[in-house]
């Protein structure tokens, strides 16, 4: 039970198809239980979406909530937004900084539930005094940068053009401005832009107006300045030396050098020209940083190359963009995420559906002009997916809908119907496990299995448990909401979490380390039901057929047999059944 | 029987060689072949231990002719003629191997929230309150 020292916090429930909007409190035991962010996307979802109903429907809603710390707390700056995928028909939470969670916390508001469908285009606003829908039919088919640009006294969140056509891997984009005044960010994966434009929702508008004397009258000022001064002292020693360049440009020359780049669909793991994409390479463009609000690490990148501009990369989009279509010009890289972010379009899925079109071409399944390395080539192609033009129709759907029309889910690069981020699992096994057990598809964030710092037993059984020991524990910090790039960068991971758990005490939590990592376990078992609800088994939890053959340039493979052996253990452990179902019992002790 | 291992990234750093090469007069284990590795590079011990017949690595993804070595029983895998053992290193960004506290070249001094330009009203509260606890540039 939260005994509250803060505000409580509320929700916005938004009803389109009736123009309706209310708040509503969340009770404190449902607080505790749940906490926010994922939490909360997770509960809600578990609670209001029914089986087996089509994404694109008014029946499907869009949960997005921050975390109880947003603005009370230095960092804690990213939004969950969560729905029904319309790329794998499940469970899909994504998570973007910028201002948009410190904003919504500033008016009050843990969580917005988007419902219905509108038939005119709109926003909804969110300010002092005023919550409203406004009619939004002037910026139809506008680009996210248009948005922003438009709405300049508040943090935006908006769809391009790509979310009003239903293209399924439809991004969220955060603050894109043609001259941002603080870090964009993109909620990119599962399609929610997509589930945004069926409802016609072009845009979320917040302006807060509350301050920590309003927020948390009764907090204790002295432990909260502790705490903040051990995490700045966190942040400057550990966490902002990681950082490096920004945007986790530092990983693509480990990856390159590690052979695990996603290259030519993933047939091979590096490509020539790719000392132009590490960080040494990236310098070279470096015109400035900046951060999200409330964030002291600054961990975006401005970059300008032969004219090209843009302050939205990050290693993903280099990675599946360039070096996966053979791309190693820093110029063009940069004119194609510019691209994609103004259509928006989430870039791993996009850079997976460009590669899988381009090997289509080259098998000669597909008639279209397009060919390795052939930025002219791509730009077009994300134009036609954009506006499903042509192929761009049926691309537009995904590689796995995609692929079954050409006959060619061979080589489909998906788990679940998400396209699989930039790491060969070939070359790092844990994270075969990862993507496959990852409950919002194809996903590499649930759990990072690879750490400098860690010392483990070369044993599967160490393994399989640290891949749920990672999953349990970021779906706890999902819930606050913490920043991947911060937890990535701390030397002990641990120490930086239950820091986290006594900053969630002050507000009236009542958390230890192990109970919060409990509440990690819930979370995940919690967005496994929803899955299973809508059939997800043991067959969906698979590896594209790719990575069990040897690779072309290193023979690396995973046998069937292997991952078969790594995903019993999986289940084994986490109290599944031998079809991937949370037992009843397991269920119970969760309190779920 | 010959065996080659190969590096990747900045192991090849620490080992001064992209691959080694060895030559056995009998089939051995990989623990054996660990063990005669760690002997010769004695610099990989800080990645690669062996305790109680079990391997402990820091981060290290190793791949047995094309096999990852977590599937493979270290005392009973026979090592083949010409096999060849891939070592990746950790994929972690900005930190280089062996210095997880590393004292990197970092970045140039960030003034905090000074490039932010945009009216929030509690911005320059926030810029006094980070400054109070940032008493370094960093």
């Amino acid at each position: 039970m939260v005994n509250y020292i803060m505000k409580q916090p509320k929700i916005l429930r938004v009803d389109l198809s009736n123009l309706k909007i209310e708040e509503e409190e969340i009770n404190e035991d449902l607080a505790h239980r749940y906490v926010g962010g994922k939490g909360l996307v997770a509960y809600y979802m578990y609670k209001e979406i029914k089986q087996g109903i089509d994404p694109f429907s008014p029946e499907n809603k869009i949960f997005i909530f921050n975390g109880p710390l947003a603005f009370i707390y230095p960092t804690f700056t990213k939004i969950a937004i969560g729905s029904k995928s319309p790329l794998t028909g499940t469970f899909a939470d994504a998570y973007a900084g910028g201002s948009f969670a410190v904003e919504l916390r500033r008016a009050g508001y843990i969580g917005i539930i988007i419902e219905g469908r509108s038939d005119q285009m709109i926003c909804l606003k969110i300010a002092k005094g005023e919550n409203k829908l406004i009619n939004c039919e002037n910026l139809r088919g506008k680009t996210t940068y248009d948005v922003g640009d438009y709405f300049t006294n508040y943090s935006v969140l908006t769809i391009g053009p790509a979310g009003e056509n239903l293209v399924r891997y439809a991004a969220v984009f955060i603050d894109m401005r043609r001259k941002p005044v603080n870090r964009p960010g993109v909620a990119g994966r599962g399609g929610i832009g997509a589930v945004m434009g069926s409802k016609n929702l072009k845009a979320i508008l917040v302006r807060g107006w509350m301050g920590i004397e309003d927020l948390a009258p009764k907090i204790d000022s002295e432990r909260r300045s502790q705490l903040i001064s051990r995490y700045v002292e966190i942040l400057k020693k550990e966490v902002i030396p990681a950082i490096g360049l920004g945007s986790n440009l530092p990983v693509f020359k480990v990856a390159a050098e590690a052979k695990i780049l996603p290259v030519k669909n993933f047939r091979l793991g590096i490509h020539d020209g790719w000392e132009e994409l590490t960080e040494d390479g990236w310098r070279k463009a470096y015109v400035g940083r900046h951060t999200c609000p409330t964030c002291p690490v600054a961990c975006g990148v401005k970059l300008n190359e032969r004219g090209y501009q843009t302050h939205k990369i990050e290693y993903e989009t280099v990675a599946m963009t360039g070096s996966n279509l053979y791309i190693a010009d820093r110029a063009m890289i940069i004119e194609l995420d510019e691209i994609l972010n103004s259509l928006g379009l989430d870039t791993i899925s996009a850079g997976s559906v460009a590669a899988f079109a381009t090997e289509l071409v080259e098998k000669g399944l597909l008639n279209y002009p397009l060919k390795w390395g052939d930025v002219e080539g791509y730009k077009k192609l994300y134009h036609d997916i954009a506006y499903r033009r042509g192929v761009g129709n049926i691309l537009a759907e995904g590689v796995a809908i995609a692929s079954k029309h050409f006959n060619a889910e061979d080589f489909a690069i998906h788990i679940k119907g998400l396209e699989i981020p930039a790491y060969d699992p070939r070359g790092v096994i844990g994270m075969a496990l990862a993507y496959a057990t990852a409950d919002r598809g194809g996903d590499h964030l649930r759990a990072w299995t690879v750490a400098a710092e860690l010392t483990m037993k070369m044993n599967l059984e160490e393994l399989v448990k640290l891949v749920i020991h990672l999953q349990n524990r970021n779906a706890a910090l999902w819930t606050l909401v913490a920043c991947d790039n911060i937890v990535g960068g701390f030397a002990n991971p641990e120490e930086g979490t239950k820091l986290y758990v006594e900053m969630l005490n002050t507000l009236g939590y009542d958390y230890n380390y192990e109970s919060f990592l409990r509440l990690g376990e819930r979370i995940y078992n919690l967005t496994r039901l929803i899955n299973v609800r809508d059939g997800i088994r043991r067959e969906s939890d698979k590896l594209p057929k790719r990575f069990h053959e040897k690779r072309e340039d290193t023979g690396w493979f995973i046998a069937e047999k292997d991952f078969e052996k790594m995903l019993d253990l999986y289940y084994s452990f986490r109290k599944w059944d031998s079809d991937g179902v949370p037992t009843p019992e397991l269920v119970r002790s969760l309190g779920i | 029987m010959k065996v080659k291992i190969r590096f990747y990234g900045a192991l090849r750093e620490i080992i001064k060689t992209d691959s080694i090469e060895f030559v056995f007069d009998k089939k051995i284990n990989l623990i054996e072949l660990f063990e005669k590795m760690i002997n010769k590079y004695p610099q990989l011990s800080e990645f690669i231990e062996i305790r109680d017949e079990n391997l402990y690595v820091r981060g290290l993804s190793i791949i047995v002719n094309g096999r990852h070595i977590i599937f493979l029983d270290l005392r009973n895998h026979e090592l083949q003629e010409d096999s060849i053992i891939d070592i990746l290193p950790p994929v972690k960004g900005g930190y280089k191997l062996g210095s997880f506290n590393s004292q990197l070249n970092c970045l140039e001094k960030i003034k905090i929230f000074e490039h932010i330009n945009i009216q929030y009203s509690y911005k320059s509260k926030y810029i006094k309150f980070i400054e109070r606890y940032s008493n370094d540039s960093y």
